[in-house]
């Protein structure tokens, strides 16, 4: 079976991604991405092809080169359409989990990004940090409705002195457990730096 | 402490779901608190951005302010030893509901501003439903990603395809900048409380309409009743 064209596999990454929970964002496919963009080259090189450089009035071609002129136009016009789907859909997921773990992204989030993805997180943390500013809003708040105001956490690595709000300056090792302000915590949670410890008991 | 009780109220279900009125007997909540819990709820259920709620909002983070520095001002004294062990943590877990509440109504209007910026700016209506942060933070987020698609991928597209085109030959940004947000989907389904008697009202372009009156909960589509909702007859649920 003939490959995938490119815009399909973009597609699919994006449907994959959003059912994965634990890698939310895929790996930015450079080659699908590259492909898609030698595919709408040469769709065009066509085009011009077809309509001699672009000088022949398009009333003047016989039906059968108009009608391929419009497939070859649609087709890049498709490819564009899935390519900013692709890019959109991103960049969603990328904005909802600078809220959600802080402006330190995930690793294997990071890790994903296209170097144009990674510019768009320093310059978007920025403007979060504006508009929280402007909307007296503090963007290390949770995310999840409080239930209790302190939980015990353990250090899954080595954090160092932490700051927090509640509790000045805490000296959290691996291994140690902490009974801390859940604000405190939460993005340390959230980075997946320590774990919170629940007694088993669902509430 | 006393005041906290008339600016929160006693919230015996925590973050309850009741639609307050229920539980007549029950000393009531700060009003504020009550509107800005319908609000936004409204705001999670609906497929556009409402009005922005800024009276509620910012009476809301003024008492919690005052109530928090009041709160640490008797910790502090140090006096009563049941304020400072019982009733601080009680106050300041309720505290903490509150600003929750503020901060997931500003979230969600901020998920849903990003998402659709390009129909916002494009539309006045919507645009004036904005506080001014969110405005700013429309347009700028817009400028982002716009640059972020140029780079990524339009630039690199044969020379007619970089921009978005009217039916005319223009280069036409508005389109461009629907082209890389996500339209509302103002056909969703959505369940509506009313506020008020609204008589019959038309619930469906084929013209079928539903009596709403008071207190009544309905199932439909958001389209056709999209106005009752933005000038507060409905809320959504």
């Amino acid at each position: 079976m003939a490959e995938a064209s490119p815009a399909r596999r973009l597609l699919e990454q994006i449907e994959r991604s959003s059912r994965n929970a634990e890698e939310p964002v895929g790996e930015f496919s450079d080659e699908a991405m590259s492909q898609l963009k030698a595919e709408c080259a040469k769709l065009y090189s066509e085009v011009l092809r077809l309509m001699d450089g672009g000088d022949a009035r398009v009333a003047d071609l016989p039906d059968a080169t108009k009608a391929s002129l419009v497939v070859h136009h649609q087709r890049v016009l498709r490819n564009k359409e899935c390519a900013l789907f692709y890019l959109r859909e991103r960049l969603e997921v990328l904005t909802r989990l600078r809220c959600e773990a802080g402006s330190n992204l995930p690793r294997n989030v990071r890790r994903h990004c296209s170097p144009q993805e990674s510019q768009f997180n320093a310059a978007y943390d920025q403007l979060y940090q504006d508009f929280c500013r402007a909307s007296r809003l503090d963007p290390r708040d949770s995310l999840k409705p409080p239930r209790d105001l302190y939980v015990e956490v353990r250090c899954n690595v080595d954090c160092g002195d932490v700051q927090t709000k509640h509790s000045g300056t805490v000296r959290m090792d691996k291994g140690t457990s902490h009974f801390l302000r859940r604000a405190d915590v939460e993005q340390l949670i959230a980075q997946g730096l320590v774990t919170h410890v629940t007694t088993g008991v669902a509430p | 402490m006393a005041e906290l009780d008339a600016i929160l109220g006693n919230d015996e279900g925590g973050m309850d779901m009741d639609m307050g009125g229920t539980n007549q007997g029950a000393p009531r909540r700060n009003p504020a608190y009550e509107q800005l819990l319908t609000a936004w709820r409204s705001e999670q259920a609906c497929p556009e951005v409402l009005p922005w709620r800024g009276d509620l909002v910012d009476a809301l983070l003024d008492a919690a302010e005052q109530q928090e520095a009041m709160v640490k001002a008797t910790v502090e004294q140090g006096g009563d030893v049941d304020e400072c062990l019982f009733s601080a943590p009680l106050y300041e877990s309720e505290l903490a509901r509150c600003r929750f509440v503020v901060g997931s109504y500003v979230r969600c209007r901020l998920r849903k501003l990003e998402r659709q910026c390009g129909y916002i700016i494009a539309d006045d209506d919507a645009y004036g439903r904005l506080s001014d942060a969110e405005k700013t933070h429309a347009v700028k987020y817009l400028d982002l990603i716009e640059k972020h698609h140029r780079a990524s991928l339009l630039e690199d597209l044969p020379e007619p395809f970089r921009d978005e085109r009217k039916d005319g030959d223009e280069a036409c940004p508005e389109v461009l900048a629907k082209a890389i947000s996500k339209a509302p989907a103002l056909d969703r389904f959505v369940f509506i409380k009313a506020n008020k008697d609204l008589g019959d009202v038309q619930i469906d372009s084929s013209g079928e309409t539903a009596f709403i009156s008071k207190g009544d909960t309905h199932a439909l589509r958001y389209g056709p009743v999209r106005d009752y909702v933005l000038d507060g007859s409905l809320s959504l649920v």
